[in-house]
């Protein structure tokens, strides 16, 4: 599967990838940078959001405190009255019919007006009548003032506070009676109280899109007054301010009796308009961010394409040209300019011209192993045709052998046969040389049948049946042979080393045929001439050599004189197999055989194979 | 045993043979017989002295039967010529001969005991010529 996708992406065309990949970078980008800006402003909306509403909350407490002065203040003139100073002292019915009428009172938004003696005795709770309905009854909490009421602490200034009249909330003042000169002593203590209605706290708010409400404590309150101090109570905290909606904030703050105990709950509610302020302006950032987005990607798309694209797929076309079958590898390509694009032309310009290079040198290889091929095949026919003439050549040799070990066989032969029929016209001198004759020949023969049955033991793989013998006596054995053959070629074999032993690992067979055939040679072509024979112990060598003074080898012939059926001179009577199957023998026998040139004339061979250890001993 | 008086020449490099034939002639009654040892030494007594016949090897070392017939030839020579050979295959020889020499005679040496006398007596009826 990742490999279907990889191949898919990788056949895209480059502009497609580019687009893209910086289409993603700047969505991630802006995603980013939107997310800080988006959390900056909205912290600093919130921040804006709560300071306002702590400000609209302080103006709401500010009110309320404005409406106790208020009432302080008429409190004030009514405290330091002498009329009032001596009313709690003589409580005469005219101040109360003059001064405690219910239109004036309420119109002065007086709904309690208590006197009380300097004891704290309760000289009189006037309920104020408001409108067409009747005056409330005395609330408990003015009816008897207890000893330690906050409202008889005020020493000789005032006590301004909120506290719960009846189930009500109402604004309480409360001050010292004195003279109207504010002189004592005290007569006792004034109090008046303004019941706090809706209209009153809604007026609370400063402008016509706050709103304030509140609800006492302890009765039905609505869960959200409830949570908020709860929170409050918690956390110790006088206000808390949260959202309630995404159009509306609320701070709320709670309101807390002369004890110091907890009576109402207050709500401020604004509109957010800060926070819609900064909603809105996110989205329009948002809203730009993403135009300049499409911008760059369009400007980097055309800019691209203009700078690198175009210039990449004219490469590509050019270089795809090249590339086809009868594509010229020798066109070079455009690389003007100096950036990266140009960079890659001029590779592949010197790539082109390696390729050149390297098609020219193999055009030249092809060449030049073409003609060492042809000849090779020259070399091998020659060698197949020299090859043929040998083996021709070998055919005749064979045919040429056939032949002369014919006349070999039958001229001995012959002579037997001659002798015989000769032999009963005889004369006794005759008789006895024509009897040497015949035993001679008969040797010859027995010689030849030996060879022939030699030659196809070597023909047949070498047979070399190995015993210990005395070289030196096998040498004197074959010397006595042809010694009789030497004499009639007009020669005497002189013999060298014979009386010493001189033992070999040999067949014995083979060697007396090969020590036979260099007898036969050396007599052969002896010239009349005594014949030279020694065997001695040369290092670990046992070597027989002989030596005539005939015509010996000529130069030529000496490399060709060990091949098998090679004859010196073709006419000559014998086989040509003779030194071919004496070397045969001596490296049967680890040994070899050699010619060497005789001073001033003829040859000498040397025949050595190896000798047994312990050296020459002497024979007894 | 009819004498006969002659003259042969017996050509041949092999010592044994001349002398066999030389004493097998002799057995039969030729008196006048001459050997030469090889071709060269044939040619120079053929040369020398006119033979009845000539007893010609045929494979010498050097110059072979084939150089002493043409020098015979060449000479004008006028003899009769037998060739007394032991090739190994006789008839190539004999036909290779009555070819090139008509007159010419062909014993095989292995025949010679048995048959040398009567060719030769046969051979000395027809007479002396040029080959």
């Amino acid at each position: 599967m990742g490999g279907v996708k990889d191949a898919s992406w990788c056949a895209m065309e480059l502009r497609l990838k580019t687009f893209l990949i910086t289409g993603i970078m700047l969505v991630l980008i802006i995603l980013g940078v939107y997310g800080i800006i988006y959390s900056t402003m909205y912290q600093n909306a919130m921040a804006l959001e709560q300071r306002n509403m702590r400000n609209l909350i302080q103006d709401a407490n500010a009110r309320l405190a404005d409406e106790a002065t208020q009432l302080g203040r008429t409190l004030g003139d009514w405290a330091s009255w002498d009329d009032t100073y001596r009313f709690i002292e003589d409580k005469n019915q005219a101040y109360i019919i003059s001064n405690l009428e219910d239109a004036s009172l309420a119109a002065a938004h007086i709904h309690i007006i208590a006197f009380y003696d300097k004891e704290g005795r309760t000289v009189l709770v006037k309920m104020v009548k408001i409108g067409s309905a009747p005056a409330g009854p005395v609330p408990p909490e003015l009816a008897i003032l207890p000893p330690d009421c906050p409202l008889l602490m005020h020493g000789n200034g005032s006590v301004e506070g909120i506290m719960m009249l009846g189930g009500r909330i109402a604004v309480v003042v409360s001050r010292p009676i004195l003279t109207s000169k504010g002189e004592g002593p005290e007569r006792g203590t004034l109090v008046m109280a303004r019941y706090i209605s809706k209209e009153d706290i809604a007026s609370l708010a400063g402008a016509r899109s706050i709103t304030t409400t509140m609800w006492q404590m302890g009765g039905m309150v609505p869960t959200d007054y409830q949570s908020a101090a709860d929170s409050m109570a918690s956390s110790g905290n006088s206000t808390l301010i949260r959202p309630i909606s995404d159009a509306a904030v609320a701070g709320y703050f709670i309101a807390r009796d002369l004890h110091g105990m907890p009576v109402a709950i207050f709500r401020v509610e604004s509109p957010r308009d800060d926070y819609i302020e900064f909603e809105k302006n996110s989205l329009y950032m948002l809203a730009m961010l993403f135009v300049a987005a499409v911008v760059f990607e369009a400007l980097n798309f055309v800019l691209l394409d203009v700078f690198a694209i175009s210039r990449l797929k004219r490469l590509g076309d050019q270089a795809e040209l090249v590339g086809k079958p009868n594509g010229n590898v020798e066109t070079i390509l455009p690389d003007g300019g100096g950036d990266e694009i140009t960079h890659l032309a001029v590779g592949i310009n010197k790539m082109l011209a390696r390729l050149k290079s390297a098609q020219h040198a193999l055009l030249r290889s092809q060449v030049s192993y073409g003609r060492r091929l042809r000849n090779d095949v020259k070399r091998k026919t020659r060698q197949l045709a020299d090859a043929n003439a040998r083996l021709r050549s070998m055919e005749r040799s064979k045919n040429q052998f056939l032949f002369n070990i014919g006349h070999e066989l039958k001229s001995p032969l012959a002579v037997i046969e001659m002798n015989l029929a000769a032999g009963k016209n005889m004369g006794k001198g005759q008789r006895r040389e024509s009897e040497r004759m015949i035993k001679r020949n008969m040797e010859r023969l027995k010689q030849k049948i030996e060879e022939i049955i030699q030659l196809s033991r070597f023909e047949y793989g070498k047979d070399v049946q190995k015993e210990e013998l005395d070289f030196a006596s096998l040498a004197k054995d074959v010397a006595r042979e042809y010694q009789d053959f030497a004499s009639v070629k007009g020669a005497k074999i002189h013999l060298e080393g014979a009386g010493r032993r001189l033992m070999v690992q040999g067949d014995r067979r083979l060697l007396q045929y090969a020590l036979g055939n260099l007898f036969s040679n050396a007599v052969k072509y002896c010239d009349r001439k005594d014949i030279y024979v020694e065997v001695a112990r040369k290092g670990r060598a046992a070597e027989f050599s002989i030596a005539n003074h005939g015509e010996g080898i000529r130069p030529e012939n000496r490399r060709k004189l060990f091949r098998k059926f090679f004859k010196e001179d073709p006419n000559a009577p014998g086989t040509g197999v003779g030194l071919f199957m004496t070397r045969e023998i001596a490296r049967g026998h680890s040994g070899d055989v050699w010619y060497e040139p005789n001073k001033p004339r003829g040859a000498i061979f040397r025949f050595s194979i190896p000798a047994n250890g312990g050296g020459l001993d002497e024979k007894k | 045993m009819k004498k006969n008086d002659a003259s042969i020449l017996i050509i041949d490099d092999d010592a044994d043979v001349r002398k066999s034939v030389a004493l097998l002639l002799a057995s039969n009654g030729f008196s006048d017989v001459e050997t030469a040892n090889g071709a060269l030494d044939g040619v120079k007594k053929a040369a020398a002295k006119k033979h009845d016949l000539i007893l010609l090897d045929m494979i010498m070392p050097r110059v072979s039967g084939w150089g002493v017939l043409e020098k015979i030839s060449a000479k004008k020579i006028k003899t009769r010529v037998l060739v007394l050979s032991a090739v190994g295959l006789p008839e190539v020889v004999r036909e290779e001969v009555g070819k090139r020499y008509p007159g010419v005679g062909f014993l095989p040496k292995t025949n010679a005991a048995a048959e040398l006398a009567d060719t030769i007596r046969e051979a000395l009826k027809a007479p002396a010529k040029e080959i």
